[in-house]
């Protein structure tokens, strides 16, 4: 019994523990920092820099994937519009996290009202259209920069994490220790800041950082239907389709994208994976 | 029919005509929604105010909102979205006749990846001193996305020498697009059959004296189909996005091409059509797996509509 007192009345756990926040700094370098910086300081020459004498040039040590058909350094334009992809999608994830948890929670915190009603119509209403096409149609009639483009994938990425979250909700309010907060009259706020947001804060994310090699790809989608990224600024998707269409040229063409986003991709599922373990043991 | 059975069907209907309306109200602020007058959006850039203020009056624009949407819900209920800004064709047959082709081949990559992964998860199974090999292309291609094997696979093809076009035929598009759903479908069926120590009903099945084909259907299969079934519509969206990018690299007249091109002429009432199109069909196959699980698994019956009307 006196056990049971100790768990009903025990501080929640902390939001971010000190190992896991260690494991997304060293991730977001490894992903973000490094082939930025590696793009920037040790590339011969600029992306966007032509050189119609080096049109279609074979990987060399000037240019370790070869050239496109202006000249251009694939390497360097493949990790230049990987790196925006990368961006993109880790805004795309953090977008969605924020809106999961707030319109997750609104629909959980005063089931049967209104609001609650509307939000939870919204969402099964956002999982019945293709991922894809919803998001290309909203892209095609805002036009949206690359930050918003981001915004737009978090809010079609957010309705099955909303779900997760309005779920975890139902079933963290019966818990004692929040029984107990209630008992002794803690506000709203400081309820849902220290009894529910610890709890509800990870299984979106989990669900999310699972979510980001799609969100790369997706990008790279949008991009070969001529939205996100514009020319002369390079993009995966555009790089992978002019690529494929002239493969008969030389096929380093194609590889280069391809080979950025499949290092991109299996590099966000590893992490992802690594991190979906480490999160609940941490905790 | 008894009435706690008709109230179920009741609100079944009701909750797939409330999204249906919601489809609708979503298409009809895509006309709305954006920073430009999509009277402008028809007649271009160049067009005068005097044109302009015109083509708003033909498009109904100048009207109250709810007038607006009224009538619009009155013309797409008829199949009427109006007609495309660049063909002047009617644009809800227009992408009806390309997303056909688009989920002709969606379906040809998902049905034979449903059967695939039942094969392959039973093969695992049966023959475990082989179940590593059997797994280990599933294991190796579900870490990817659909789109990154299907353009990957077009790469390898092409370095292979084989050049694909859209006269080379469906089988090429549907295997690259049937890849990643087996992968991941068998994955998903191989963890839930495959629990060490087996299971008490195999065990009884084999004593009994079934085969193991027979009992791996009997004692493994039938209490994780339904979350295969679930799983396998999920793959929907995914599958839909590589087969429009296969479209696209492979000039396939189907809804891929038509999105990218209602996307560069910023043709909205085509965009509407796609959207609405496919977000119909996906209410009607979600509703449909919901069904279907219903039958597999009785639990399930009071999430789903009953599978027995009678």
């Amino acid at each position: 019994m006196k056990q049971e007192d100790s768990t009903a009345t025990a501080a929640p756990p902390p939001l971010m523990p000190r190992k896991v926040l260690k494991a997304l700094v060293a991730v977001f370098i490894l992903l973000v920092a490094l082939p930025v910086s590696l793009h920037f300081l040790s590339l011969p020459r600029a992306p966007l820099e032509l050189a119609r004498h080096l049109a279609y040039a074979c990987p060399s040590w000037a240019a370790p994937l070869g050239s496109d058909e202006l000249g251009r350094d694939l390497l360097g334009r493949a990790l230049m519009a990987g790196g925006l992809s990368l961006a993109v999608a880790v805004g795309a994830v953090l977008s969605a996290w924020s809106l999961a948890v707030l319109f997750g929670s609104l629909a959980a915190w005063r089931p049967g009202t209104p609001l609650s009603g509307t939000i939870n119509y919204i969402i099964e209403l956002l999982q019945t259209i293709p991922f894809i096409v919803l998001a290309v149609s909203l892209a095609a009639v805002f036009r949206p920069n690359l930050l918003g483009i981001a915004l737009l994938m978090g809010v079609v990425a957010s309705a099955a994490p909303a779900r997760l979250v309005s779920a975890e909700l139902r079933r963290v309010r019966s818990a004692r220790h929040v029984t107990a907060q209630v008992a002794l009259g803690h506000p709203p706020m400081l309820l849902f800041r220290t009894a529910f947001l610890p709890t509800l804060a990870l299984p979106p994310a989990i669900w999310l950082l699972l979510l980001l090699p799609e969100l790369l790809t997706v990008d790279a989608g949008l991009s070969l239907f001529g939205l996100g990224a514009q020319p002369p600024t390079p993009s995966l998707g555009r790089m992978i389709y002019d690529g494929l269409n002239q493969a008969q040229a030389g096929w380093w063409l194609p590889s280069a994208p391809l080979l950025v986003l499949l290092i991109l991709v299996v590099t966000a599922h590893f992490v992802a994976s690594y991190l979906r373990k480490l999160i609940p043991a941490a905790l | 029919m008894s009435s706690r059975t008709q109230l179920r069907w009741a609100s079944w209907i009701v909750g797939i005509l409330a999204k249906l309306l919601g489809l609708l109200l979503l298409t009809f602020l895509l006309f709305h929604l954006g920073k430009v007058d999509p009277a402008r959006l028809k007649l271009g850039p160049m067009a005068s105010e005097a044109s302009v203020a015109r083509e708003r009056a033909d498009l109904g624009l100048d009207r109250p909102i709810l007038v607006q949407f009224a009538d619009f819900f009155g013309h797409a209920v008829r199949g009427d979205l109006g007609h495309s800004f660049r063909s002047e064709r009617s644009a809800l047959p227009l992408a009806a006749e390309k997303l056909r082709r688009t989920f002709l081949l969606v379906l040809g990559g998902l049905i034979p990846a449903l059967l695939l992964s039942y094969g392959l998860a039973l093969a695992a199974s049966v023959w475990t001193s082989q179940r590593a090999y059997i797994l280990l292309p599933a294991r190796s291609l579900a870490i990817l996305p659909s789109f990154v094997i299907a353009v990957g696979g077009l790469l390898l093809l092409s370095l292979a020498g084989i050049r694909l076009s859209s006269d080379s035929g469906k089988w090429a598009p549907c295997l690259l697009l049937a890849l990643f759903p087996t992968a991941s479908l068998t994955l998903l069926l191989h963890s839930a059959t495959a629990v060490e120590p087996p299971p008490r009903p195999w065990l009884l099945s084999r004593s009994f004296g079934f085969s193991p084909i027979a009992a791996f259907h009997r004692a493994l299969f039938s209490p994780v189909s339904v979350p295969w079934i679930t799983a396998w519509t999920t793959q929907l969206s995914q599958a839909v996005f590589t087969a429009m990018v296969l479209e696209l690299v492979l000039t396939i007249d189907g809804g891929g091409n038509l999105l990218a091109n209602a996307v560069q002429q910023r043709d909205l009432p085509v965009l509407q059509a796609v959207l609405l199109l496919n977000g119909a069909v996906f209410l009607f196959l979600q509703s449909g797996s919901s069904w279907l699980a219903g039958i597999l698994d009785p639990r399930q019956r009071n999430l789903a509509p009953p599978s027995n009307p009678a």
